[in-house]
């Protein structure tokens, strides 16, 4: 931890890396509460129902804004996560793949695991694509009766609750 | 670079084995599910059996050696050795039970079989981490496969409710474990256990953070084994997931959790039983009470067990109590030291493993019957003359129940002699006594559901399917149950080698 501190840097060691952080941390917090602390000094105060209500672009809104949304942007949404963690994997593993590239052995091993885990995540999207989850419209049945949210993916089966 | 350099030879290789079986027949398992369109029903069940039993046959080959490998991550040798056999024993187990209900209520659930074996893969770097980084990669593995696993059952609001549950809660309590990681981390300066043990034996460093870092790690893991007082998701997860996750929670997470439990205390003993041996002692105890007295009012069979096996990572924490107390710390007496901390730690050993036998055994039977459908599956009443309609399943049962009772002839009774016998050793008898009565009182609750099957009039009941692959499976694991209680001489000594064998 000492040899490859940056030249004119103090060791204050592992206490004072923690010390480091919590004036980080008050510092931050002292940084919102000044700027919100001056706005709220500064501004006219107007309250407006209108200035409650939900911003939709300036149209009107409508209905109530706690609605369900579609289970299928929540799928989007992993999907997107899964590939932008990968790609903050691959970013460190690029950096440190230039200095272990040279040393004998090491690179092929570095190489090799790091094509292994992109294979994986490959294997995962391959199987989500198989399984149809990537079709924005799954196959669906009508529940007897039932509504809109009776709706189920034919493969499922809806047991009591 | 050389930081960077690990020791990527064979041996190395060979360590990985069993890990790399594992995980690779999980990725199989998922690949053939997605693609192979002539898939019956069961071959995925039978793949599954098979990558578990391809994990065991390449650990008994492969002999790496002791020590740390893989630049340290993992331990080699006969502790990891001994859980990667429980685990992929109690998988097995789980693959038997969860197949047996597919083919019955006919929602077929493929993904189950790659995800538990994820899990498993999960559990075994866990039981063999060597650094905190693959403690935590192992634990966050299981858990997430777990997670999904308690929730398993779409479309039922209850599984549902588990594994959000679950989700939610486990998340905190991995939150505090990697707080206490940090901390442990910015006392070592290293994330390797041997690190940290040579820093703690120096006494250098702030002792605040390695306290405070410990006491959350604590926290972590007793969320995992279901200490009081961080238990409270145990009864409703148990509840809602399936039967077959039930015990596999129940068994093998709970190993899992209790390995790297012993581990980091044997690791933090030498600085910090001071600090860890009052609050283990307070927390055993209630554990226990807690968990065997609310078990007596429930009428819910899986929530029983739920409560029950609250009460036994009580008596399990014992052992952990009983290591980290003052006679094992005490230097001027080494030879009794040494061979009390070592009669704890194999007791935990064997008690987790003739545990895990009676509760799969109790769980394969609670599995076939909570099967037949109906909000009361699960209730005890309706175990009511068991006995004359499915007499295997009901001795099988009433076998699994006596011996979480702690009764002779049954393995459960010996495990708690054994862990009894190391806590008096250290000179501990009040907590002895109080682990006694707590049996005792167990004892209501389990003979209660005997009474029901055996004693109490057939009820109608229309459901007359018997599953006789998981309850032969159940049955198998009954019949080990007793063999271990009139023979477990042989077992415990393996159970004290491995211990031996540990570094620390």
């Amino acid at each position: 931890m000492t040899n490859n501190l940056p030249v004119g840097a103090v060791d204050v060691g592992v206490t004072g890396h923690f010390a480091t952080v919590l004036v980080f941390v008050l510092v931050g917090f002292a940084f919102a509460g000044l700027a919100l602390g001056v706005a709220k000094l500064l501004r006219p105060s107007a309250p407006n129902p209108n200035k409650l209500t939900t911003y939709e672009c300036g149209e009107l809104p409508r209905g109530s804004s706690w609605v369900r949304f579609n289970v299928r942007f929540y799928l989007i949404a992993l999907f997107f996560i899964v590939f932008d963690v990968e790609i903050i994997f691959l970013f460190p593993w690029a950096v440190v793949f230039k200095q272990l590239y040279p040393v004998p052995g090491l690179g092929a091993v570095v190489f090799w695991e790091m094509v292994i885990f992109l294979s994986i995540l490959s294997l995962g999207l391959a199987y989500v694509w198989v399984k149809g989850d990537l079709d924005w419209v799954k196959k669906l049945i009508e529940r007897p009766g039932g509504t809109d949210q009776a709706a189920v993916p034919a493969d499922e089966e809806v047991t009591a609750p | 670079m050389t930081h960077f350099e690990m020791p990527l030879d064979a041996t190395s290789w060979s360590v990985l084995l069993p890990y790399l079986v594992i995980g690779g027949g999980g990725l199989l398992v998922m690949l053939v599910d997605a693609f192979v369109r002539t898939l019956k029903k069961d071959h995925l069940s039978y793949l599954t059996l098979c990558v578990f039993l391809a994990s065991i046959v390449v650990q008994i080959a492969v002999h790496p050696g002791e020590g740390p490998r893989l630049g340290g991550m993992l331990l080699a040798g006969d502790w990891s050795r001994f859980f990667n056999y429980l685990f992929a024993g109690i998988g097995i187990m789980t693959t038997i039970f969860a197949t047996g209900i597919y083919d019955r209520d006919g929602r077929y659930r493929p993904e189950f079989y790659p995800l538990l074996l994820f899990t498993v893969l999960g559990m075994m770097v866990l039981a063999a981490a060597n650094d905190l980084l693959a403690v935590f990669l192992g634990l966050e593995t299981m858990s997430l496969a777990t997670y999904i696993l308690a929730g398993g059952v779409r479309g039922n609001v209850r599984s549902s409710e588990a594994g959000f549950k679950y989700l939610v809660l486990g998340g905190f309590s991995s939150a505090f474990l990697l707080m206490g990681m940090a901390l442990l981390y910015g006392y070592a300066g290293d994330t390797n256990f041997d690190a940290i043990a040579r820093v703690l034996a120096t006494g250098g460093g702030a002792t605040i953070l390695v306290t405070a870092g410990s006491a959350l790690m604590l926290m972590g893991f007793g969320f995992k084994v279901a200490m009081v007082p961080f238990h409270m998701w145990t009864p409703d997860v148990y509840d809602g997931a399936p039967a077959y996750v039930t015990g596999f929670m129940a068994t093998a997470v709970k190993a899992a959790g209790f390995a790297i439990l012993l581990r980091v205390a044997l690791l933090l003993q030498p600085q910090l039983a001071w600090a860890w041996y009052p609050v283990l002692t307070v927390f055993a105890v209630l554990t226990m009470s807690l968990g065997n007295l609310v078990a007596l009012v429930q009428n819910n069979i899986k929530r029983m067990l739920a409560w029950s096996s609250i009460a036994h990572a009580g008596y399990l924490l014992l052992g952990v109590v009983t290591l980290l107390s003052p006679a094992v710390g005490d230097p001027a007496r080494q030879a009794l030291a040494r061979t009390v901390g070592e009669s704890a730690a194999s007791a935990v050993l064997f008690y987790l493993v003739g545990y895990s036998l009676m509760n799969l055994a109790a769980f394969g039977v609670v599995n076939v019957l909570s099967n037949r459908g109906g909000e009361d599956a699960d209730d005890i009443n309706r175990y009511a003359g068991l006995s004359r309609r499915r007499p295997v399943a009901a001795a099988t049962l009433a076998v699994a129940l006596l011996s979480l009772a702690g009764i002779p002839p049954f393995v459960g009774f010996m495990a708690k002699f054994y862990l009894f016998a190391a806590v008096v050793k250290a000179g501990l008898v009040p907590l002895a006594v109080i682990g006694v009565i707590n049996s005792l009182v167990s004892v209501y609750y389990y003979l209660r559901v005997i009474v029901v099957m055996y004693m109490k009039d057939t009820e109608a009941d229309s459901y007359d399917g018997v599953e006789w692959v998981s309850v032969a499976t159940a049955g198998a694991l009954a019949a080990l149950v007793l063999y271990l209680g009139i023979r477990p001489d042989a077992f415990h000594a393996a159970a004290a080698s491995v211990i031996r064998q540990l570094p620390f």
